[in-house]
């Protein structure tokens, strides 16, 4: 089953745009830009007078690989779980949490794949420009699955629940938007004077109920720009990465459940 | 030896806004290994609400049902079965033998001999169309790549619901042949639910009929022959009336 998800996947034309977007960016690169790599390791792409630091190419580059991700899961998840092919999937020898969890190592094998084809494709830009090995840009494009996983988490329950892939598009904008907002907005209505202990508590919860997107944007701060980390640098990575998990299980959960419960 | 056994299976769909509530009865139902057996009856009669029953596609209210002595909630009791739905959507930016290598891929894993099988059965079921889209396939088409998507697997039990729609006498005779060469050869056992009455005098050794959700008439093909001469009138002098209404 996981072999049949992967190639699904692999035949996403939206899918691939990561891995085809990345190479035309470096061979754009390759003619128009220069590269460098500071004594700390911080690797930096220079077009023209315009210098990004590796912070700047990794954010930039999971705003993509998120949209990317966002548009091109639902379709596989969707079309799977119509009537009319499940019927056909689901009537072999495949119990419905086989598929769970081939859905879930079909879409990582495929997001670690481009991740390593991207990482190779920075890296030989770097290579050809003479800077030698970016590191930690490298690390930080490579622990991109981190950021995939609770976009997928997300766009796996609305698939499930509502078998439509505009609804599931944008709901999952909006909710991975939110997840990345409700990790500072304690300190945000904190700072403006807001004193509800209600909204408090709903935003901790929301926290640990939307699956992180926003921890994993800290997870991959961590790796790429670890200057970013100010206070109790150890502790905090502990929790940020049990915040991570621990948000990723309503999700899921539900997920697993809505699927066996799902007649075709 | 039974390959199907179904008892007190009971399905409830309440009513849900405009569609109307309906209930599926079947208090006892078999299919013996080597046989080939047909549920008739009119649409929305309740036939492919109880094959998709069968394989735990919809959800049983009450009752239990065993392909091959094993509960039909397990695996591995699809283990021993195929189907064909009467409604199916197969990837249409694909080519037939593509996505036949990659659906088959759930169950085979040896892709030498996938691929051979799927060479065997188009030759048996005359499909010289491997290499074009799904999507340029015209109907008949479509349904002679769903019965190979069906027969790749080989299995002791196939389900077919409406196996002949969309195909051409030509087409449709040689699907007949490839069953009952199955059957003399493997000694298969057929599901079958159709439309196309004259069909099924050729093929099933037993005839069930349902209506509104229960079967209400069975009969040997043989004791059909002899008291209705056909299927068909079979068929008509039961619903008949209905259709006349």
């Amino acid at each position: 089953m996981t072999r049949f998800i992967t190639i699904q996947l692999l035949r996403n034309k939206i899918l691939m745009a990561w891995p085809v977007l990345t190479l035309i960016s470096v061979v754009v690169l390759l003619w128009y830009g220069e590269s460098n790599i500071s004594d700390q390791g911080e690797a930096a792409i220079q077009i023209g007078d315009l210098i990004l630091p590796q912070w700047q190419i990794v954010t930039s580059y999971i705003n993509l690989i998120g949209l990317i991700v966002l548009i091109s899961f639902p379709a596989f998840l969707i079309e799977n779980l119509q009537p009319e092919r499940a019927s056909l999937i689901f009537s072999k020898a495949v119990s419905r949490t086989q598929f769970f969890g081939s859905a879930f190592a079909g879409s990582m094998i495929v997001t670690v794949l481009y991740s390593v084809i991207s990482a190779g494709l920075i890296l030989v830009f770097f290579l050809i420009k003479g800077a030698g090995v970016p590191g930690t840009l490298l690390v930080g494009i490579l622990a991109l699955p981190l950021l995939v996983l609770p976009y997928f988490v997300t766009v796996l329950l609305l698939s499930v629940i509502t078998k439509n892939y505009l609804i599931t598009f944008f709901l999952g904008y909006v909710i991975t938007a939110l997840s990345t907002f409700l990790l500072v907005a304690e300190g945000l209505f904190d700072a403006s004077g807001v004193e509800s202990q209600l909204l408090f508590a709903a935003i901790a919860t929301g926290n640990y109920v939307i699956p992180g997107v926003g921890p994993a944007y800290e997870l991959l701060s961590f790796i790429v720009n670890p200057v970013s980390v100010t206070v109790d640098g150890e502790s905090s990575i502990v929790s940020v990465s049990l915040h991570y998990l621990i948000s990723m299980l309503p999700f899921t959960g539900l997920s697993y459940y809505c699927i066996n419960k799902q007649e075709f | 030896m039974n390959i199907l056994t179904a008892e007190k299976v009971v399905k409830v769909f309440p009513k849900k806004g405009k569609s109307r509530s309906f209930r599926l009865e079947i208090d006892q139902f078999s299919i013996e290994q080597g046989s080939f057996t047909a549920i008739l009856g009119p649409n929305g009669s309740g036939k492919t609400t109880f094959l998709k029953a069968i394989l735990d596609l919809k959800f049983l209210s009450e009752g239990t049902i065993q392909i091959n002595r094993i509960d039909h909630k397990d695996k591995l009791a699809r283990k021993t079965v195929s189907y064909l739905p009467e409604v199916y959507s197969f990837p249409g930016d694909l080519s037939v033998k593509t996505m036949l290598l990659d659906f088959g891929s759930i169950e085979i894993k040896d892709r030498d001999y996938l691929d051979e099988r799927i060479t065997n059965l188009a030759k048996q079921l005359k499909a010289d169309f491997l290499d074009e889209k799904i999507k340029a396939l015209s109907k008949g088409m479509r349904q002679t790549t769903a019965l190979l998507h069906t027969f790749l697997t080989e299995r002791k039990f196939y389900i077919l619901d409406e196996p002949f729609n969309g195909l051409d006498a030509v087409q449709k005779k040689k699907v007949i042949d490839f069953l009952l060469e199955l059957k003399k050869r493997e000694n298969i056992s057929v599901l079958i639910t159709t439309h196309i009455l004259p069909d099924i005098d050729k093929i099933c050794d037993t005839i069930h009929l349902i209506r509104e959700g229960s079967i209400f008439q069975s009969a040997s093909n043989s004791q059909i022959a002899e008291k209705y001469g056909s299927v068909e009138q079979f068929y008509l002098e039961q619903f008949g009336e209905e259709a006349a209404l």
